[in-house]
């Protein structure tokens, strides 16, 4: 049952391609508008919207088994829940018809029943088992010398003369030799044929180069699921540490570095902490985990945020919030941007001392502000940009790291003891050649785990206590507005719980949700609860699945005027799973079933994933944020 | 603020084919000699920590071919070179005559900034070898080229020998001091950029509320 269609070898499991005709002249003359309803389902009244998180389908589980229309047709909503009007909560009959047919011609191409699993190594696609010692010896890692080439993934820095910068593992000793190899292999092919080197794939290996001259990053995998794409995901990794090292020293810090001499070592400007945080980055976006172990304490920071967001062309994650509160915030944000305050009787510019005229005696506070975050967890509330610049996604991801680094959230929760951090970051995409200077302060909410996080952006490196009058400005606001203080901490909360049990999706145990446009997405919240060992197992597993799902070759179909990609896969792995990609030109939804699903179940309960999150897209989005 | 472990030195060894170049760096590296020879192909990397004056540091040597149709692998072997080795055969004259052209040809290859200040060092090597064997009057022909030629090669000179292991350690040593003289000077000519993390963003913003409020 192993479909070995792929070079790379694939994983066991059975993949569906075909088309059906009988789709098409299903569809054919079908209105485009009325597919999934994504149109018709924004009516969502400002009054209603703001009471529930979230609308419940009551009823539409137990339901008709012959046609799902049926069973949209009889939700009915709980009494102060918002829900859709029901016929336009409706998906149009022939798509779900065309769905089905796709899954049942699926199921029918794949071997319905299931095959008992033998132990099946996510990493190497082998059967060797992944215990704590394998971990240790393949996956963690580890400065030493020795155990250098066992390692699945590589990452390095070097020089264009051919000396490390940096290296996810192994000593100077096994370095030195290495970093001369991949430099003149590099030189010579792109010496020798004016072509940029790029990449080598051989069977279970694939080296990714990218030149920046006077650097020179690579990437080297072993790892099974990272080399089901193509070079996309490798490259976007080396680009995401390229932004960091740019974001802590800028393009002409670099360039000015090596000019007049190759041969300079810069290592010596970077310090300590980011060598560290490199290290914390380059696992994150391989396995999902990082090691965090400090002094005395050996620990490990399980989230596979960061590979998925990679996964998804750098889609950066939103925290659920309704839309008026997010709208509270906005106001704050722009209010705090027009505040004005009185200047110190020195700095009072004198004009024109005449009768008629009097002295200048206020000025904006936040005239240097240029962008501001909320942030929870990692995700973002809020947001405010200039109307003439916008960050993007990459830059906000590297924001994000350097903030998780310097601050790390929820460790005191006295917030009398918390420094105000002020710290300069290139923001390589907004401008690779000067820095930006960022305030950060949290803000502890009551009955939150962690606190909500302020940041400004300066472009002007004096503005720290204008940065910080603004904040006391925004927090005090915050504070004072008896929804924001009552409601942010109760809603942010309800971010922890999961989706697809609020949903009533049962048979649905994970799922992404991205919006194109605005390159954002949601996921149902993972919560991993068991030993460290295990839940690092239990990510990598997630992004194995996810990153097989998104590789599994899809159909594309038209619905209308819309092109839709369907993706339907099993694995014959632990107890068996099920994947499902449907997407089009407004969003990708994945999701990962239990089991082998039937297609009834699969579809209506997608469907209605589908159809609840762009309904309360405003509240699981924030799209460009608010401008000024 | 600087992570910096030890200094990190890149190091060329150049010279003609079967001068030595590979025996030398085993001999200095791995302490082992062959009487096999087998030719060079591209470059080999070897690493060999050494104390200089109570500093450690890191040689990253770069043994390339000397063979003719390797030299086209050119600028990547001598980009960012600290410190370059010419080597000759004591028993071949030809291989002491082009020592001038391998200097010229790391010079343009490499790019340095300042050639004259440039570190390198001369080494002659089986020194071992019966005394009828050497270039007859060595020592004239040397100070010949060191001293008396336009633009001379007028570079600290080692006569070692790889397969005794004579003057080897001695040689390296002297590069690995001249490469830090070369590396602490070039630190200390330029302050690691102090002023970079003053250059301001321009941005204008089209600030028309300001108007608003009053």
């Amino acid at each position: 049952m192993i479909s070995d269609d792929k070079p790379l070898g694939r994983p066991p499991m059975l993949q569906s391609k075909k088309s059906t005709h009988s789709f098409l002249s299903s569809t054919a003359g079908l209105n485009p508008a009325s597919f999934l309803g994504t149109d018709a389902t924004t009516a969502v009244t400002l009054a209603s919207s703001d009471q529930a998180e979230i609308a419940i389908f009551e009823e539409g589980l137990g339901l008709a088994k012959t046609t799902l229309s049926r069973s949209s047709r009889s939700v009915s909503p709980q009494p102060s829940f918002m829900v859709l009007p029901p016929q336009l909560a409706l998906d149009p009959l022939p798509f779900v018809e065309l769905l089905h047919d796709f899954v049942n011609t699926s199921i029918a191409k794949t071997d319905d029943t299931y095959k008992g699993s033998k132990p099946f190594n996510i990493l190497t696609e082998t059967e060797e088992d992944i215990d704590e010692s394998y971990l240790e010896e393949k996956v963690h890692i580890s400065k030493k010398g020795e155990g250098f080439t066992a390692k699945l993934k590589q990452f390095f820095i070097l020089s264009s003369a051919g000396k490390p910068i940096y290296s996810m593992n192994g000593d100077d000793d096994v370095l030195l030799g290495y970093s001369g190899l991949i430099t003149t292999i590099v030189a010579s092919f792109e010496d020798g044929t004016d072509l940029l080197f790029r990449s080598i794939s051989q069977n279970g290996f694939r080296m990714v180069v990218m030149n920046k001259s006077p650097l020179i990053l690579v990437a080297i995998s072993r790892v099974s699921y990272e080399l089901m794409l193509d070079l996309k995901l490798l490259e976007s990794q080396l680009s995401s540490v390229y932004n960091y090292l740019l974001a802590v020293l800028s393009a002409p810090v670099i360039t000015k570095s090596f000019h007049n001499r190759m041969n300079y070592d810069l290592r010596r400007v970077l310090s300590a902490q980011d060598l560290k945080t490199l290290d914390i980055l380059t696992s994150m976006l391989t396995f999902g985990f990082s090691d965090t172990t400090d002094d005395e304490n050996k620990s490990y920071t399980v989230d596979p945020s960061m590979f998925i967001s990679s996964l998804l062309d750098d889609a950066v994650q939103c925290a659920r919030l309704s839309s008026t509160l997010r709208a509270k915030l906005d106001d704050i944000f722009v209010s705090c941007k027009r505040l004005k305050v009185n200047l110190p009787q020195s700095e009072a510019t004198p004009f024109l001392q005449g009768k008629l005229y009097t002295l200048e005696t206020t000025k904006l506070l936040a005239s240097d502000l240029l962008f501001a975050f909320l942030i929870y967890d990692n995700k973002i509330v809020s947001h405010l940009h200039p109307k003439t610049h916008c960050l993007e996604n990459k830059d906000i991801s590297t924001l994000l790291l350097m903030l998780s680094q310097l601050s790390p959230a929820g460790e005191s929760k006295n917030v009398q003891e918390e420094p105000d951090l002020w710290f300069p970051i290139c923001l390589a995409r907004f401008n690779d050649s000067g820095f930006l200077h960022c305030y950060v302060r949290h803000l502890h909410l009551p009955n939150l785990s962690r606190p909500l996080t302020l940041l400004l952006l300066s472009g002007n490196k004096n503005s720290f206590f204008e940065m910080k009058q603004s904040a006391n400005y925004i927090f005090a606001k915050i504070c004072k507005s008896k929804t924001l203080s009552s409601s942010l901490p109760e809603e942010l909360a309800q971010g922890y719980l999961p989706l697809t049990s609020v949903l009533k999706t049962p048979q649905v145990k994970h799922f992404i949700y991205k919006r194109r446009k605005a390159n954002q997405y949601i996921m149902d919240p993972l919560t991993f609860s068991k030993d460290t060992f295990e839940n690092i197992v239990d990510s990598m597993f997630i992004l194995y699945l996810y990153t097989a799902l998104s590789s599994s070759k899809s159909e594309e179909v038209r619905v209308g005027a819309s092109m839709k990609k369907l993706t339907y896969t099993r694995w014959h792995l632990k107890e068996g799973f099920t994947g499902f990609l449907l997407a089009d030109e407004k969003y990708e939804l994945y999701c990962l079933c239990k089991g082998f699903v039937t297609s009834l179940v699969l579809i209506e309960q997608s469907l209605r994933i589908v159809n609840w999150c762009e309904n309360y897209r405003k509240r699981l989005f924030i799209g460009p944020g608010v401008q000024f | 603020m600087s992570a910096r472990k030890k200094t990190l030195l890149k190091v060329i060894v150049l010279g003609d084919l079967g001068v030595g170049k590979t025996s030398l760096m085993q001999q200095f590296v791995n302490k082992k000699f062959s009487h096999q020879y087998k030719a060079t192909i591209g470059a080999d990397f070897l690493t060999k920590d050494l104390t200089i004056d109570n500093k450690t540091v890191s040689l990253q040597i770069w043994d390339t071919a000397g063979q003719e149709r390797f030299q086209s692998l050119g600028v990547a072997f001598y980009r960012g070179a600290d410190c370059c080795v010419l080597c000759y055969d004591v028993t071949n004259e030809k291989s002491l005559n082009n020592l001038s052209s391998w200097k010229d040809e790391f010079l343009v290859q490499s790019n340095v900034s300042n050639p004259q200040d440039f570190p390198f060092i001369i080494i002659g090597n089986k020194i071992d070898v019966d005394e009828s064997k050497k270039i007859p009057s060595l020592q004239k022909k040397l100070l010949n080229i060191t001293n008396n030629q336009l633009g001379g090669l007028n570079y600290p000179l080692f006569e070692t020998s790889a397969k005794d292991s004579i003057n080897v350690e001695t040689a390296f040593e002297n590069v690995a001091r001249m490469a830090l003289q070369q590396e602490e000077l070039n630190g200390a000519s330029r302050n690691d950029m102090n002023d970079d993390y003053h250059d301001a963003i321009n941005i204008h913003l089209e600030n028309d509320n300001s108007g608003c409020a009053c």
